[in-house]
């Protein structure tokens, strides 16, 4: 019996740096496995009573899964920032911010003072992965040790130059080259106090990127072409976001590059993509998604409340808001289309008031639902926003829309010459 | 990354024809009883959903407690069955308001009914219906027609390629950004005999769509070509008197090759013989149809055909009926 055990039980004290006696370990584990409990978990769960933990796994960035525990990463700090949020009314200080290694960068949090500085290269052990914002985001929890190491992070010589379309979230050491549209100064708090970034938006020739630079550069002033090397992407509300850093190479272009609007999008090859900034898209309203019509939102924090008891806030005195969550679909994809009570209005003709009235006349808050669904079911329209993926799904938050305006006829001919080729 | 998979997977509302959606007769099923059924139409569309603007021709209380609504819906190229029962009240609520002819719009899962004598028959139940208007229904004409001429292109560059097994799904993987189209392609150049041919049909079809959208508004479309034709060709009583039909045609060299005639009209006029008041039995027709030189699967599609066109309906299954 304790010859079957020997192994294991070997396995087990090399886990607990062979600290616990042997009798202890297999007096432990015949008692767990009389008790019919499987040999993994018996194991797993005397190795945790003894203080011991599970083998590490090194992982590098790129490869990193949401759920996974116990893992070590050696990266280098690229940027941190200080927040303070409150658990249950009671103030924590966190750290979060991004790492990256030789395969990715990924936006961390660091659940208690490990002195993280940007540059810092860093071995983390004991780490693990949540989802944060559908993207696996590295955690130093209690458990983790945090070492600063003297070595270098070996950024492969890359500098292979890429379109901002082909940019994705958690690309490292990006060479793109783009035109400033606007920018300006954004006040955040660092680990060292209040501090300025600079946030706008670039574009090349057929695509439109949010930006963040952590270093006041002044080249990066709108109207300005721009070639930058070293940077990284990260995604920032579903939309991926170019990052400046201090240690990113930027220099000014002496040609412009002229962005002109991508005409004819398809939504199939729109949700392939990580998220896309201030796109047009065009297709058919086929369903009209709970949550839609007349609803309640906080006061404070414009979350949706039901019944008047905000998620945060607790009672609160409910404010009317009008949206639609609908299905566009073109024939090669669907997403999501959120309108606001601004576009609702222009899409549907109603207004909040107006809801108020059909709920309060039909006596339920379908009706305005249903109305919705008479107006636009079926409809095509075109729509300008942003694109994101997130735990609801591919949404397409728009900024306008409207039904498309362009000619039949022409487009019938077009296609006629199509046929014949 | 897992969920967001599983949101894309919704599946897409193709935009297809009735000439092509009637003419699909491949089915699949992918896992167990729950598992999607997918319709495999000749352009390689594996097809769960789709999206329909049409002008509504017939509604019809079929249900013997008034809960099964049937109706048609016309695009240019054919017309879409529909059936809404007990589970689809909204969609039935709608149907029984409506006249007829009017415009609508309809998102609906694709169905097959099989009756036991072996044929197949292809219709839509509604997720979601409304009332839409001539522009808009113009509008998806020209979009059915561009998909799926976008699927024929890709189509007719794998049937070119020469390629077959893995190597003709790498191949299509190029092509499309769409799996499931892909996917599709495949099933459809194994099953669709003469697929080349049917492509061109198909391609024909759609052309005639589009033209028919250019026609100026506020005129009702005026009869086309097929309508033309099928003056012409009336099912007559008996094949003989066809024959000579055909005699004329040649002699009118409407067309450069020696024009066959059509299937669906031999199996008309079959019909029709046999048809002596009380409608007549598929077998019986089957007989026949055999008799005068055409396969079980000719007979079954152009059966379908004449359906489609109103001539011929099934009071009951396996009962065949003139108009």
């Amino acid at each position: 019996m304790e010859i079957e055990f020997a192994p294991h039980v070997e396995e087990i004290k090399k886990a607990l740096d062979n600290e616990i006696e042997e009798n202890h370990i297999i007096a432990d584990l015949k008692k767990l496995l009389e008790y019919r409990v499987p040999l993994s978990e018996a194991k797993r769960s005397l190795i945790k009573k003894y203080g011991g933990s599970e083998k590490n796994t090194v992982r590098k960035l790129k490869d990193i899964r949401i759920g996974e525990h116990n893992i070590e990463i050696i990266g280098q700090v690229v940027e941190v920032i200080k927040k303070t949020i409150k658990i249950k009314n009671i103030e924590k200080i966190l750290f979060s911010g991004v790492i990256c290694d030789e395969t990715s960068s990924r936006s961390f949090t660091a659940w208690s003072d490990f002195d993280l500085n940007p540059g810092d290269v860093i071995s983390v052990t004991q780490a693990y992965v949540r989802n944060w914002q559908e993207r696996p985001e590295v955690n130093f929890g209690p458990r983790s040790k945090v070492t600063k190491l003297t070595t270098k992070i070996q950024v492969p010589e890359d500098f292979e130059l890429k379109k901002l379309a082909e940019l994705r979230d958690g690309d490292i050491n990006v060479h793109t080259q783009f035109t400033i549209i606007n920018i300006e100064k954004i006040d955040i708090n660092s680990k060292d106090g209040s501090k300025k970034i600079l946030g706008g938006i670039v574009a090349d020739e057929d695509t439109k990127l949010p930006i963040t630079a952590w270093v006041l550069l002044p080249e990066l002033a709108a109207g300005n072409a721009i070639e930058v090397k070293n940077a990284y992407v990260r995604s920032f509300r579903g939309v991926p976001t170019l990052n400046i850093t201090e240690s990113s190479m930027v220099s000014k272009l002496e040609r412009k590059l002229e962005y002109s609007e991508k005409e004819g999008l398809k939504i199939g090859d729109v949700i392939i993509k990580d998220g896309a900034y201030d796109i047009v898209v065009e297709g058919n309203i086929l369903s009209i998604r709970p949550g839609s019509g007349l609803i309640a939102r906080c006061p404070e924090c414009s979350r949706v409340v039901q019944k008047g008891i905000c998620r945060v806030h607790g009672k609160v005195d409910e404010k009317n808001d009008l949206r639609i969550k609908a299905i566009i679909d073109d024939g090669t994809g669907a997403l999501t289309l959120v309108l606001d009570s601004r576009l609702t209005l222009k899409i549907c003709e109603i207004t909040i008031e107006e809801a108020q009235k059909i709920t309060q006349t039909a006596m339920s808050p379908k009706a305005v639902e249903d109305e919705i669904k008479k107006k636009i079911i079926g409809r095509r329209f075109q729509a300008r926003g942003n694109m994101s993926k997130g735990e609801f799904g591919i949404t397409f938050v728009a900024v306008d829309a409207w039904e498309p305006a362009g000619s039949i006829r022409e487009q019938a001919q077009r296609l006629l010459g199509r046929i014949a080729d | 990354m897992e969920k967001i998979e599983k949101i894309m997977d919704r599946e897409i509302a193709w935009r297809i024809f009735a000439h092509e959606f009637n003419m699909s007769n491949l089915f699949v099923s992918e896992g167990d009883e729950r598992a999607p059924n997918y319709i495999i139409t000749p352009t390689g569309v594996k097809c769960n959903r789709l999206f329909i603007i049409g002008v509504i021709t017939e509604v019809e209380n079929i249900g013997k407690d008034n809960n099964l609504w049937r109706a048609r819906i016309a695009d240019p190229t054919g017309v879409f069955t529909i059936y809404a029962g007990q589970y689809q009240p909204e969609a039935a609520i709608f149907l029984s308001e409506l006249l007829v002819p009017s415009y609508v719009a309809l998102v609906g899962k694709a169905r097959k009914y099989e009756p036991e004598d072996g044929a197949v028959y292809l219709s839509v139940r509604p997720e979601e219906m409304n009332i839409s208007d001539e522009k808009q229904r113009d509008r998806w004409v020209l979009e059915a027609a561009e998909r799926t001429l976008e699927r024929i292109n890709i189509m007719e560059d794998a049937l070119n390629s020469g390629l077959s097994g893995n190597e003709l799904h790498e191949f299509l993987l190029t092509k499309v950004s769409n799996t499931a189209l892909a996917n599709g392609a495949m099933h459809a150049i194994k099953h669709y005999e003469n697929l080349e041919k049917t492509l061109l049909e198909i391609k024909k079809a759609l052309a005639h769509a589009i033209e028919t959208v250019t026609i100026d508004s506020g005129i009702i479309i005026s009869p086309q070509k097929p309508e033309e034709m099928k003056v012409q060709d009336q099912p007559e009583k008996n094949i003989d008197e066809f024959k000579t039909h055909e005699r004329s045609f040649e002699k009118m060299k409407v067309q450069a090759n020696p024009p066959e005639l059509e299937p669906k009209e031999i199996l008309a006029s079959i019909i029709d013989e046999l048809d002596t008041g009380k409608g007549t039995s598929f077998s019986k027709v089957l007989e026949i149809s055999q008799k005068a030189g055409l396969d079980a699967k000719t007979v079954e599609l152009s059966l379908k055909e004449l359906m489609d066109e109103g001539r011929c309906y099934e009071p009951k299954i396996g009962v065949l009926r003139k108009v």
